[in-house]
Order: structure tokens, then C-alpha cells, then sequence
């Protein structure tokens, strides 16, 4: 056994460890092979905006920068071109990350970048203020399908295998037990009651 | 919300240039520790956490790698080519202990003497069961149990995780094995002149035997216990 830990790293640590977030400026390189025209001064731009973004809305990012994959999705677009191009960028990064910051976390990046790739195409026709004000659940549009997916462990269901076994699932008649299997203190509780 | 405001931070001056660059190296090293949680926890689907959450991870990573802050020797065990490795390492160290809690925790379920304390009964079956619930990936300083039971000398919440645990246990069995020297019916005896409902309420139960040993009122029948189980190596 190692000697008791009684101390924690502070905030200050990961203030530190944070600022590896710019270092991830290498990675936005990869936005040069998007095919979006984006200059380096844009880039640098959008790279100082994320942090921002980040710092906002209260979030680190550790992996691959979001705005390479929202850039790689949004080259499709109608309503991107190439004198707005960064700057309609910039508006749909700072919406991603207040998006991902109110979306569930079993949402994955791909699937909110692409709810608002749909946004952004139909229902706000290029805008990106129109599409900044709408919700999470607007965004996905199939937050509905969501919940299909979660609902079938909430409700009672038997299934039954080829040697005619049944296997039963109720939520109503599970218990949350926290305790050791095979040792429910049994021993004491006959002393004199 | 930890409050960490990322552009704004203030940080440590270092004092020495080397010192920087330690400390730039340990970050670094810090940093993928974290990159490699965060991948794991997000299941590779986000590459963004929120800072209570990085946090969270944070405090669980440096209970493993056993540092505090990354200019303190134990945090030399960042100073290497692969820090997912050194931390991969740490996280098995951290498994190899948990036989040795357990080991203490079934002594005392079996040298305790069945009287029957609500808190006590309900807190050993929830520590029975911490190696299933124990999270070192995610959440390794935090104590996977409910423990309501007082002990006559708290342990400081200032120790996190395992170190709590083992701790709490350790305080526990010194006084299972005093108890255990007396009479199971003088126990009770004593318990029920002290405090009626001694089997509901969050009383400890080593301080009125002990008052009752000091004052006299009692003698031990027995020696201290031996610990019944031992881990080997």
C-alpha cells in the first residue's frame, strides 16, 4: 500500500493542462485541406475563436478541434462562400460548443455537427444567428429517436430462447443493491431481538 | 463548475528556467494522461469535456499517479516517453491493493461480535462491495461505499479513495479486536444501559465498552484477536 494521498491537484493544475488546447493550432492545419479556400490568418482567426468558445461555455477539448470535422461537413454546403467563409465558420463553431455543452453526453460531435449541418441547410436557410437560437433538441430533430432507443429498457419484456427458456426484464421489480453479494451481515441480526 | 477560467488563468511563476521546462514537460505529460480518459470516457465520440468533468478526471488520474502537483518528486513519474503507460502501471498498482483491503475488511466481519448496529451491519455490506463498484479508471479518489457508521477517532476526509477505505478499516479493526476481548453479553449490557437503542441510532460502539473497561465495570474474557486472514508478499 502506497503512503495516504491527503492532498489534490488544484484548479490551477488544469488551468495549466488547458492551455495544451493551444497547442492543438497544429491540427487545425488540417482545415488547409478542407477545400474551403481558408487562408492561415483565417485559420490562426478561427483557432483563437475556439478557445474562446471553449472558455465560454466552460468546456476542454482534448481530441481532434471540432471545427476540422464541421468544416469537413459544412464544404457541402449551399450557404458557404468563400469571402464569408471563416467568418460563417467562426458563428457555427461558438454555436457547436454552446450546443455541446447543453447536449446529452452519449450525443457524439459527428452526430450534433450533422443536426446542424440539416439546421443550417433547411430550416435556417444559411443563417447562422437563426441557427445559433435553436435548441439541442431542435438541432438533432431526432432527439425523439433518442429516447426509442432508451425506452425499450424501461418497459417489461420476455424473450424466450430455442429450448423454450424465458428471460424477463421488469424495471419495477429491481432493486438497486448495493451491498456484497453473499454477505447481508445475516449472522447479527439474531442476536436479541 | 470548478470555476477555471482558461484565458484568465494565473499560474505559478516558476522560479528557475529548468523548472519551467519540468513543468512544461509534466503538462505535456499530464495532457495525454487526460487526452486518453477523456477518449474512454467519451467512447471517442466527443473530443470536448466540461471543466467539472476534466476536473473530475483530473483528481482521479493524479490519485493514481500519487501526485499533488507537478513540481513535487512523485510527480517524476510523468518524466517518461509514454505517461499513458506509467499511468496504466499505477492503475494495476492500484488493483494490487485491493486484496489487501478486502483481506482487513473480512477480518473484521469476522472478529466483530454480533451485536446487532444497524449502521455497522448496513456500512461492512456496503464496503463488502467496493471492488465492484470501485471506478480507478474514472473516479479513483472517490469512495465507492456508504459509510455512516462513526468511528471513536474519524479518519481525515482529506484522504481520498482507497487510502480512505483502508484507513477507515484499519481504525475500525483496532477497535473490532478490543470489543472482541469481552464477553458478547456484557457488550450488549453495557451498550443498552448506555444507550437504549444502541441497534438503530449512529452510535459507536468502541466508546462505552471502553468507558465500561476503564471504569471497570467490565473485564476482557479474551486476549486481542489475531488477524484471521493474511495476504501474502
Amino acid at each position: 500500500m502506497q503512503m495516504p494521498r491527503e492532498y489534490m491537484p488544484s484548479n490551477a493544475t488544469l488551468a495549466r493542462v488547458a492551455l495544451g488546447q493551444a497547442a492543438q493550432l497544429k491540427q487545425l492545419a488540417e482545415l488547409e485541406q478542407t477545400g474551403l479556400g481558408l487562408t492561415r490568418t483565417e485559420i490562426e482567426h478561427l483557432g483563437h475563436a475556439r478557445l474562446e468558445a471553449l472558455a465560454t461555455t466552460g468546456r476542454l477539448e482534448f481530441g481532434s478541434p471540432a471545427i476540422v470535422q464541421i468544416a469537413r461537413t459544412f464544404s457541402a454546403s449551399s450557404y458557404l462562400f468563400e469571402e464569408s467563409c471563416a467568418e460563417t465558420l467562426e458563428g457555427i463553431q461558438e454555436t457547436f460548443y454552446q450546443l455541446r455543452a447543453d447536449a446529452p453526453s452519449d450525443v457524439p460531435d459527428e452526430e450534433l455537427i450533422e443536426g446542424m449541418f440539416e439546421a443550417f441547410e433547411e430550416s435556417c436557410g444559411g443563417d447562422c444567428d437563426a441557427l445559433a437560437a435553436l435548441s439541442v433538441a431542435e438541432v438533432l430533430g431526432q432527439l425523439a429517436v433518442h429516447d426509442d432507443r432508451e425506452s425499450p429498457d424501461d418497459e417489461p419484456y420476455s424473450l424466450a430462447d430455442d429450448e423454450g427458456r424465458v428471460y424477463s426484464w421488469n424495471p419495477d421489480s429491481w432493486e438497486d443493491d448495493i451491498y456484497a453479494p453473499g454477505w447481508f451481515g445475516e449472522r447479527w441480526c439474531n442476536d436479541r431481538d | 463548475m470548478t470555476g477555471i477560467k482558461v484565458a484568465s488563468a494565473s499560474f505559478e511563476t516558476p522560479g528557475m528556467p529548468e523548472e519551467g521546462d519540468l513543468l512544461e514537460r509534466r503538462t505535456g505529460a499530464l495532457w495525454e494522461i487526460l487526452s486518453h480518459l477523456m477518449e474512454l470516457h467519451t467512447c471517442g465520440g466527443s473530443s470536448s469535456v466540461s471543466h467539472t468533468k476534466a476536473y473530475d478526471l483530473m483528481q482521479s488520474a493524479c490519485y493514481v499517479l500519487g501526485i499533488e502537483n507537478l513540481l513535487e518528486p512523485a510527480a517524476a513519474i510523468l518524466d517518461c516517453d509514454d505517461p499513458v503507460h506509467a499511468f496504466q502501471h499505477k492503475l494495476e498498482a492500484l488493483h494490487a491493493c485491493f486484496d489487501e483491503v478486502e483481506a482487513l475488511w473480512q477480518d473484521i466481519c469476522i472478529v466483530m461480535p454480533p451485536i446487532n448496529n444497524i449502521a455497522l451491519r448496513d456500512t461492512l455490506a456496503s464496503i463488502g462491495g467496493f471492488r465492484a463498484r470501485y471506478d480507478t479508471l474514472f473516479a479513483a479518489d472517490q469512495v465507492p461505499c456508504d459509510i455512516d457508521y462513526p468511528l471513536h477517532r474519524p479518519i481525515p476526509e482529506s484522504l481520498k479513495g482507497l487510502d480512505y477505505l483502508q484507513a477507515w478499516l484499519e481504525t475500525l479493526w483496532e477497535e473490532t479486536r478490543f470489543i472482541a476481548r469481552f464477553d458478547l453479553q456484557d457488550c450488549i449490557d453495557v451498550l443498552e444501559s448506555w444507550c437504549p437503542d444502541y441497534k438503530g441510532l449512529l452510535i459507536n460502539l468502541y466508546e462505552p465498552i471502553h468507558d465500561a473497561y476503564c471504569s471497570k465495570r467490565i473485564t476482557p474474557q479474551h486476549g486481542y484477536p489475531p488477524r484471521p486472514t493474511r495476504i501474502q508478499g
